[in-house]
């Protein structure tokens, strides 16, 4: 099982998400949707687990800042091979910095791109 | 002589028919190097391009444009913009990409014979459009040099079907997925509005340049397992490196099966090879775990193997050999010993008898290309 972050919610989902689950996180802004994406990424990367992080509305260094400030050094995760970013933010906007270890993408349209780039991370991840 | 894509096999069967040309990628395959490289060519003989962009801002076009000769020769239509809210001077405006009309009419305003058109891509406009794309829009693209459309198929162009059988050639672009993509390889399905027979090309897309290249099958298992009897026995030409009977470099072989041609390499099977496998599977797109079936004690290091084998999510096989020797352990008990992680699956054989193991192979290839078994 994979933990959502959160004890609670872990008990109402039976012990967690299923392997291969897939969980679609829904609600009006401002409800904390994102702050449950993150605990579950923070609790996952502190259990040992590979955590894949795609930013369609910030860019790789935000979510990097949003880490530390959560007391997770994401760039050491990111250097263990636990933590992985895509970023398909920055490009769209004309953002052109490259960080190692983050895949960007053009655009959020960039669907086949997107695929590319979890392709990429899960070829690293598995092998 | 002007080339096309700068990839052989494609230039020589399109370059002398002039319509548009349907690049057909499954999802998650890549497609837009070649569009690049187009790109290039076309610039490289003195042409002018037009790319239209709908996936990408027209920043990261000409980005991925840097390294060609003169970049002044390319003009952006840009789809893109519109829905990110921010425009780029420098590009021509789509302001309603969702609008065929619209489109069509910006295309047809920058027409020429001098002129290569590149769309990146029409899946992307066809899933925000509200209507399926006018068949008049194949037209439009008549009136250029050269037009390469780009459509990711996410298998479900049902409302677009018909307008993409207009196009009179097509190139499939396809991946061989094992969990995760692994290779990816094109064929040429449509030539001047003919079918066309044309083997699997693989492919690799490095640094945005497309680079074919022959793919490799790794025969490998536990020492005297019959790996270099069944490089030997599967192969038109073959080439071995043995001391005392053992293989102390790699078994070489060719082959070539339903137009594909494939480099067969045989490990040695000793442990103290193992550094020099790893690299190999990088450029695998399948592998033959071949083991002695009257060996009991040589499946463990055979497990071992195969779960490498696994891991690396290639495709691959396991061959029971030596079924012909009298002690040799029935086929059930071979998979009664061994567990075969996911889908891999095993096959008796006996290496000595070249149809027994080129069926192992067509079993493979099958799998690779996840073609149906014919059966004669």
């Amino acid at each position: 099982m994979i933990t959502a972050g959160v004890l609670a919610l872990d008990k109402l989902l039976g012990g967690g998400i299923q392997p291969r689950g897939r969980v679609l996180v829904y609600g009006p802004s401002f409800h904390g949707k994102e702050v449950l994406v993150r605990r579950s990424a923070k609790a996952n990367l502190e259990a040992g687990t590979p955590v894949v992080l795609l930013l369609t509305n910030s860019s790789a260094e935000d979510a990097i800042r949003h880490f530390d400030g959560m007391g997770v050094d994401a760039r050491a995760k990111m250097a263990d091979g636990l933590l992985w970013i895509v970023d398909v933010y920055s490009r769209s906007i004309g953002i052109e910095d490259e960080m190692p270890g983050v895949q960007y993408v053009d655009s959020a349209v960039d669907l086949n791109g997107i695929s590319l780039a979890l392709n990429k991370i899960q070829a690293k991840i598995i092998h | 002589m002007s080339l096309l894509f700068g990839v052989a096999p494609l230039d020589e069967a399109l370059e002398a028919e002039g319509g548009p040309i349907l690049l057909r990628n499954e999802a998650g395959v890549e497609a837009v190097p070649f569009l690049v490289q187009a790109a290039a060519c076309a610039i490289k003989h003195g042409h002018k391009v037009a790319y239209l962009t709908s996936d990408r801002p027209p920043a990261r076009v000409r980005a991925m444009l840097a390294g060609a000769e003169d970049r002044a020769a390319v003009t952006i239509l840009d789809a893109h913009s519109a829905l990110s809210g921010i425009p780029d001077p420098d590009a021509v405006p789509i302001e309603d990409p969702t609008d065929w009309t619209e489109v069509q009419a910006v295309i047809e305003a920058h027409a020429d014979k001098d002129t290569v058109l590149l769309i990146d891509s029409l899946s992307g406009l066809a899933m925000r459009a509200h209507a399926e794309p006018p068949e008049a829009l194949l037209g439009a693209l008549g009136k250029y040099r050269r037009a390469v459309v780009l459509y990711t198929d996410w298998g479900d162009q049902n409302d677009v079907g018909p307008f993409l059988a207009g196009f009179p050639s097509v190139v499939q672009l396809s991946g061989i997925q094992h969990r995760i993509t692994t290779n990816q390889y094109f064929r040429l399905e449509r030539v001047a509005g003919r079918s066309h027979e044309s083997a699997p090309v693989l492919y690799r897309a490095d640094e945005g340049m497309v680079r074919v290249y022959v793919p490799k099958i790794v025969i490998t298992g536990p020492a005297d397992a019959g790996k270099t009897t069944f490089v030997h026995a599967v192969s038109t030409r073959a080439r071995s490196a043995e001391r005392g009977g053992s293989t102390v470099a790699m078994d070489r072989g060719t082959i070539e099966r339903e137009g594909l041609r494939v480099e067969i390499f045989g490990t040695p099977g000793q442990e103290r090879f193992d550094p020099i496998i790893t690299p190999i599977l990088s450029q695998a797109v399948g592998l033959i775990l071949v083991i002695d079936a009257t060996d009991r004690d040589s499946v463990a290091r055979a497990q071992d193997l195969l779960d490498r084998a696994w891991r690396s999510g290639l495709h691959a096989i396991v061959a029971a050999n030596k079924q012909d020797l009298p002690n040799a352990m029935a086929h059930d008990d071979v998979l009664d010993l061994l567990v075969l992680p996911g889908d891999i699956e095993s096959m008796p054989c006996q290496a000595t008898d070249p149809g027994s193991a080129t069926a192992v192979v067509d079993a493979l290839i099958r799998k690779i290309l996840a073609t149906p078994e014919v059966t004669p």
